[in-house]
């Protein structure tokens, strides 16, 4: 039995670990967009958006998921949905038959030779 | 696993596209099905690998207390083999997450594919860039849920 106090040190330390973990992904990400960013605004001229653009249709894209002012197109929350309805059927089904084929072959020794 | 159904396995899901479009002559079952085959393979042979790895000794239990098949299944094999069950389907949303967007560039329709595209060919490189972005998130969400179940599953014996 641990004493309460080595236990605690222990929650301390995991804590720190985790704070770090977060700490340098953001630190990271930050680096990526102004590396970006700075990179995209010095050359220009090779036609990728920066990444302050790219946060500004991300504003106004996740502002209309639906409906797309003007276009009258569906928005990235229709479309994402479209995809991810997509995935759910075709995953669930796929999986429920590789888990029934997959009971079945591993344990016929016939079928399946490690 | 047997190399017939090795065979199987490296074709590309989108190589699947014209036969099923042929035969169903239906674009959004053809997707459907694209996903079906992108994320059966790797939940087969990770459940295969998982119940023929079980220890002898949980099944001749089950022998001896002479369990129907079904018990046998759901109460042993199946709790047996979650772990591996679980890593399959984990790799399967994946390379079925990744496979999602080709069709939907090649047929239009909805869905986030046809989205990349369409934007593409507006030019808006911004909106392009943006749902990369998204789909990358999504796929990382996607992941840890299924990650989440695996680290319930677990066992140690």
């Amino acid at each position: 039995m641990k004493s309460f106090a080595i236990r605690r040190r222990e929650a301390t330390t995991m804590q720190r670990d985790r704070l770090r973990v977060i700490g340098f992904s953001a630190l990271l990400g930050l680096a990526f967009l102004f590396l970006w960013q700075a990179l995209t605004s010095v050359q220009p001229a090779a036609g990728v958006s920066g990444a302050l653009a790219v946060g500004a249709t991300a504003v106004q894209m996740l502002a209309h998921p639906v409906l797309r002012p003007r276009t009258e197109r569906q928005g990235i929350g229709l479309q994402l949905a479209a995809s991810l309805g997509r995935l759910g059927v075709g995953w669930v089904v796929a999986s429920v038959v590789a888990i029934m084929g997959g009971v079945a072959l591993g344990l016929s020794p016939t079928l399946y030779e490690p | 696993m047997n190399r017939t159904w090795q065979v199987l396995k490296p074709i590309s899901p989108l190589a699947w596209m014209p036969l099923f479009l042929y035969t169903i002559k239906d674009s959004s079952q053809s997707a459907i099905l694209v996903i079906f085959m992108s994320s059966l393979w790797p939940t087969l042979a990770n459940t295969a690998f998982g119940v023929a790895t079980i220890k002898r000794d949980y099944l001749n239990v089950a022998a001896i207390l002479q369990l129907s098949w079904w018990r046998r299944l759901v109460t042993v094999i199946l709790p047996a083999a979650a772990p591996a069950i679980v890593a399959g389907l984990r790799i399967s949303i994946g390379s079925a997450w990744v496979a999602i967007v080709a069709p939907r560039m090649l047929i239009g329709g909805t869905g986030i594919g046809y989205f990349v595209w369409n934007e593409w060919n507006n030019l808006a490189l911004t909106s392009v860039i943006f749902a990369i972005l998204a789909i990358g998130l999504i796929g990382v969400l996607l992941d840890a849920v299924l990650g989440r179940l695996s680290r319930r599953l677990a066992y140690t014996e």
